[in-house]
């Protein structure tokens, strides 16, 4: 605004008294506003819930805040000239500081913007490379595909199968090993028990022709893979069999059992 | 009178009070000579206690109290049930806005022994805010220092346009939604 | 085991000898170099003494057993001393699982079996078949489990343990052994262990045992591998997946982490500090890939793989030996992610790699990773970690780097903000905290606010002018990052971007449109308890910029004007800069208006007419303020210029009406004492008034080139000048009328 002012020019000292008045008639303000509030009584809460008491005073407080900013008119500072030109001066140094910062901040700021942008630029060149080369491989690996003679595939599927049913065999091999020494038939102790009931002797299954059974019926009949428990199963096996989720049974029917759907 | 009244006296010029309640006093002697050691253009005064309401006897040479800071050491029973105590001989006044919680000890989960949940309770039973913080590593503890003093020159109406009372409502009034659309 | 040849030769993981001592004197060194060995040779001894005995002594020993106690003490004490090699510890597992002793010398067995650097597979194999045959006690067993878990890292060789996923899936059906099977589980399962029985299985667990956490964490990582196969829905952001097994070995463990990944060895291991410091470089090391101490049985061979490998897939090329771009070129398609999940994120190639790959689970297992050090490590969550401040902000770094990579925030990092910052201090590694901040991914902004805005508006208000810069900062990142990824995605398939976000572009405008209401409601009280500070003004304006381009430049139908409390502050500036700033800001603002507003002729974008008035309001402002110095009287803003004449007279100032514009405004007046100067330079006080009708062009021509270009480019686009300096009016934007 215009440094042209109507108030006579006053000496520093003029300046400093005009102030010192303006201060203490603050102070005298302030003193007033302590008497009326002195005369306030404290006020304690209840201990039980002071929230809502609480509540209510912050909004009445809050509500005269906002009527005092309401009804607050922009104010004069002073018209002292040397007050307005030593404040002017105060902000300016103020500002000078701050735009200091600002510079060394976003000096700072570039230097960051360039690191980031050569690494990124190093990332898309990398990336880029990267594309290419997928998409070549994605190329020849069609062109592949298109030149494979059926010839050779039905070679390469055959030494396949060759390798899987030996695979197979040693499998079966080492399962029925197993078997055969950890889970032998049940011997006299059982059937001696039996023959006492006078039950009729049955030849008992091993677990390995169980599995066998079990295993064959879900190859050859995948939409019926049901065998039913008969007398030759001894009890115990079928048990080990459908605790570890060997085997399940069937739904409605107890006495029948499948093989657990390894492969879906 | 017992209960500590937030206007009955005058503002001194040109400094704050702070009053440190809390009944580590470990903690309250660090988190003072913390907040001595900011450089600040206000005087600060900071008075200790662990429990109010404060002695009548010296009354009189007790300056205005601007902020009152509850310390909660989370990891004993003893100093939450002490500031429950406390907090009974606060005048209401000091609610709007010049008092805040203090909670330290939240970063040793396994040995907390007062629930979290029963801290942020009582905080907002009182409208106030609550700040973590671990007192016993110092350079928590300065920075804690540094927030505390920010919120004392605003108590102490040293910030221009900014009571404390709309400066707590920001505290805590993130709660209800969209208290910041336009 | 030969005495002998362990006396001569001492084991190279034991820092036997400091450095300090090396540097003695020759005579002093021959002493201090016998007596560690001798020491050490006396220990090794009585342990396989020990060991001799655990393997040979009969079943059932009574445990109090002085001659066993004083065995066990011998494991005990070396084992916490130095660990044990692989091999003693496949001998302790066999004893402690055969059952041959008290439950309490199994497990104290257990407790004590650390190693000092890695484990066998084979004695895992062999400790899992002492588990089926049902020696031990289900206590024992569980106990195993735990200890597997907490050393799975240092586990040589996971193919032969991860043949044995049958074995551990049949543990689940155990009570007692349920949470750790899962957990074991869920550290083993790769793609081709999830089937279709095993899924039912497990849904029949979850029907029979409730929604167990530590089943769905592993159910969550089946959906990830074969969503096809689990259908059910389950929770995204499961709270604790796992209980902490590590808690028996933790300090152990720390120990091993020092032996294997290295420590500076210079000061004495005693408690209190040196311990601290030397965790140092345990968590950047874990950003390491291991090197593989044994040869890996897939084969090195395949250096030059041809194009039936890649149809086959027989062959996998080991990522330890993954140096450089060409053969990660080379061999991109039979890598296999390592063990060590962590150690991607400290690899450019790997990352290379993830981002190639279109697969969830390496990042479930990188997200489950990442918040699990996250909880351990974080300094202000765990005070113990006061000490490690440095490492974790490199840890920080590293991940921040990831991120901007891949462009795309973790969901692990944004969890561990929501639940970090309540009890941040706003100093500790506050570089990287903010940057993980800018990194949250696009989601439902009201879902965010109790966690992110509520923490981070406590922290921004009660602290320094420096922090607040740097959260705006922050949340101009994150407002940029959601943008290029509004336009990234917005590029693809549309179906695609539903799909992540669960909502429409609705749902992304909200989103942005709320948290550029956060952004200036935060900057509208800065500004106010840092009186108007100018360096914190152009953080402001920084956010701003971007803020009115989003139409125009990052495609999102959005306009949102400053609020009140950012725009009156910038216009009253006593900084040029500023003002120079938000004239281009507005200026932008106008492009976007005015392009919006055709478009809204085409149905493609509907924005309210409040935006229209605002701008409105805000260009009668500027041009009151800049050029026809009629701010006081028309601008009728509730926070506008507007003054009634007596307050203006009470200033003492002559023609006060009219004492804002381009000459008089406090951030141009020092141009037009310049530009006086230089127009005449005898006069001695400046008159201002000379600045009229054809001094006024030049002073504006002065003042572009003076670098005012936002300035320029506002006056030449909003102002109307119809016939030269008598009539000046804003050119608004109209409203539509509807």
């Amino acid at each position: 605004m215009s440094p042209t002012i109507t108030s006579p020019l006053t000496s520093s000292d003029d300046a400093k008294e005009q102030l010192i008045e303006e201060c203490e008639e603050m102070w005298r303000v302030i003193e007033e506003c302590q008497n009326k509030l002195a005369l306030q009584e404290t006020e304690t809460l209840p201990d039980s819930d002071p929230k809502l008491p609480l509540l209510m005073k912050r909004l009445k407080t809050q509500t005269a805040e906002f009527n005092q900013w309401q009804k607050k008119e922009p104010g004069v500072i002073t018209t002292n000239p040397e007050v307005l030109v030593t404040l002017g001066r105060d902000q300016l140094q103020k500002l000078d500081q701050e735009l200091e910062m600002v510079l060394s901040s976003v000096q700072a700021r570039n230097k960051n913007l360039k690191q980031n942008l050569l690494r990124e630029q190093q990332w898309l060149e990398e990336h880029q490379r990267l594309i290419d080369d997928l998409n070549q491989i994605e190329e020849e690996l069609s062109n592949e595909i298109v030149n494979l003679s059926e010839k050779r595939v039905f070679q390469e599927l055959e030494t396949k199968t060759l390798t899987v049913t030996a695979c197979k065999d040693k499998m079966l091999t080492a399962l029925g090993e197993f078997l055969e020494e950890h889970f032998p038939i049940p011997e006299k102790c059982e059937t001696t028990r039996k023959k006492r009931r006078s039950e009729p002797e049955v030849q008992l299954t091993t677990l390995h022709e169980i599995l066998e059974n079990l295993i064959e019926k879900h190859v050859i009949a995948p939409h019926d893979p049901y065998i039913t428990i008969n007398a030759s199963f001894w009890p115990p096996y079928v048990e080990l069999l459908l605790r570890y989720g060997t085997a399940l049974r069937h739904p409605e029917d107890p006495d029948r059992i499948r093989l657990e759907n390894f492969d879906n | 009178m017992t209960t500590l009244a937030a206007f009955e006296k005058l503002p001194t010029l040109n400094s704050a009070t702070i009053l440190l309640v809390g009944t580590n006093s470990v903690f309250q002697q660090q988190l003072a000579e913390a907040i001595l050691k900011e450089k600040q253009d206000l005087k600060i005064n900071i008075h200790l206690t662990t429990f109010l309401p404060l002695p009548t006897e010296r009354d009189h040479i007790r300056p205005r109290i601007d902020l009152i800071v509850f310390i909660i050491d989370i990891q004993s029973k003893y100093s939450f049930k002490e500031i429950e105590a406390s907090l009974l001989h606060v005048d209401a006044n000091f609610f709007l806005g010049k008092v805040c919680f203090l909670t330290t000890g939240v970063g040793r989960m396994d040995q907390m022994s007062v629930d979290m949940n029963a801290v942020l309770k009582l905080a907002d039973r009182y409208c106030s805010p609550v700040l973590f913080c671990e007192l016993e590593c110092e350079k928590i503890r300065i920075a804690t220092a540094q927030r505390l003093i920010r919120m004392l020159q605003i108590c102490s109406g040293h910030l221009p346009g900014v009571s404390a009372l709309s400066f707590s409502t920001l505290m805590k009034n993130l709660n209800n939604d969209s208290s910041f659309m336009a | 085991m030969k005495k002998g040849i362990n006396a001569k030769q001492p084991e190279e993981t034991l820092p036997a000898i400091s450095s300090k001592d090396t540097k003695n004197t020759v005579s002093n060194d021959a002493q201090c170099d016998k007596a560690p060995q001798m020491c050490i040779s006396d220990s090794q001894s009585l342990l396989e003494e020990a060991l001799d005995y655990l393997k040979k002594v009969k079943d059932r020993t009574s445990s109090k057993n002085e001659i066993l106690q004083k065995h066990l003490a011998t494991v005990e004490n070396i084992a916490q001393e130095r660990g044990l090699k692989a091999k003693e510890i496949h001998v302790l597992l066999k004893v402690a699982l055969s059952g041959k002793f008290a439950e309490t010398v199994n497990s104290r067995l257990l407790k004590n079996l650390i190693p000092t650097s890695t484990i066998s597979d084979d004695s895992i194999v062999s400790a899992v078949s002492w588990l089926c045959v049902g020696k031990c006690s289900k206590n024992t067993q569980a106990t195993f489990l735990k200890w597997m878990i907490a050393m799975f890292e240092f586990i040589d060789q996971k193919e032969k343990i991860n043949a044995l996923y049958g074995f551990f899936f049949n543990f689940l059906q155990d009570v007692k052994l349920f949470p750790f099977a899962c957990h074991v589980l869920y550290l083993l399962t790769k793609r081709e262990n999830v089937k279709p029985f095993r899924v039912r299985r497990l849904l029949d667990l979850q029907n029979r045992l409730g929604p167990e956490p530590p089943l769905q964490a592993l159910l969550l990582l089946y959906k990830s591998f074969a969503p096809e196969m689990v259908s059910v829905t389950l929770p995204s952001k499961i709270k604790t997946r796992f209980k902490n097994s590590e808690n028996l070995w933790k300090s152990a463990i720390g120990a091993i982490k020092r032996r294997v990944y290295g420590e500076p060895t210079s000061k004495p291991d005693n408690i209190g500090v040196g311990c601290l410091q030397s965790r140092k470089r345990k968590l950047n090391s874990m950003l390491v890939l291991p090197a593989c101490t044994s040869s890996s049985g897939r084969s090195n061979e395949s250096q030059k793989p041809n194009n039936t490998d890649i149809l086959h897939h027989t062959k996998f090329f080991p990522v330890e030996q993954l140096q450089t771009f060409s053969q990660l070129l080379e061999n991109i398609h039979c890598l296999e992610f390592p063990s060590r999940i962590g150690s991607v994120l400290g690899n450019p190639l790997l990352l290379h790699y993830i981002n190639c790959v279109k697969d969830d689970s390496v990042y479930q297992r990188m997200y489950y990773w990442m918040g699990q050090t996250f909880r351990e490590e974080c300094p202000w969550y765990k005070i113990e970690n006061q000490q490690n401040e440095l490492e974790f902000s490199n840890f920080l770094d590293t991940v921040l780097e990831a991120e901007c990579f891949l462009q795309e925030g973790f969901s692990s990092c944004e969890e561990f903000l929501y639940r970090s910052l309540p009890f941040w201090d706003g100093c500790c590694c506050r570089a990287q905290v903010l940057q993980l901040v800018s990194w949250i991914p696009l989601s439902t902004f009201s879902e965010m606010k109790p966690y992110l805005c509520r923490p981070l508006t406590q922290l921004f208000i009660t602290s320094s002018l420096y922090f607040k810069c740097s959260v705006l900062e922050s949340l101009r990142d994150l407002l940029i990052n959601w943008l290029n990824w509004h336009m990234v995605q917005a590029d693809m398939a549309t179906e695609l971007y539903t799909d992540v976000l669960n909502t429409t572009l609705s749902g992304v405008v909200n989103s942005v449109e709320e948290a550029i209401h956060f952004v200036g409601w935060l900057s509208t009280i800065a500004l106010r308890l840092e009186n108007n500070s100018a360096f914190l003004m152009h953080f402001i304006l920084d956010f701003y910029e971007i803020v009115c381009d989003v139409y125009q430049k990052y495609n999102l139908p959005l306009v949102i004007m400053p609020p009140a409390g950012v725009f009156y502050p910038a216009l009253l500036s006593m900084d040029p800069v500023s003002i120079d700033r938000l004239c281009r800001i507005m200026y932008r603002y106008r492009a976007n208006l005015l392009s919006a507003k055709q478009n809204q002729q085409a149905k493609q974008f509907m924005f309210s007419n409040q935006t229209c008035q605002e701008y409105n309001q805000y260009i009668t402002a500027m041009v009151g303020c800049l050029w026809t110095s009629n701010a006081f009287q028309k601008d009728l803003h509730p926070l506008g210029l507007f003054m009634d004449s007596e307050v203006l007279e009470k200033t003492k100032v002559q023609e006060c009406r009219k004492g804002l514009n381009l000459v008089y405004h406090p951030a141009l007046t020092g141009y037009a004492m310049m530009f006086l100067e230089q127009a005449q330079p005898k006069e001695k006080v400046p008159n201002f008034k000379l600045i009229q009708g054809r001094r006024w062009d030049w002073y504006l021509e002065y003042l572009y080139s003076q670098d005012l270009q936002g300035l320029k480019l506002f006056i030449e686009s909003s102002i109307n000048r119809v016939s030269h300096s008598s009539q000046k009016k804003a050119s608004k934007v109209s409203e539509t009328t509807d």
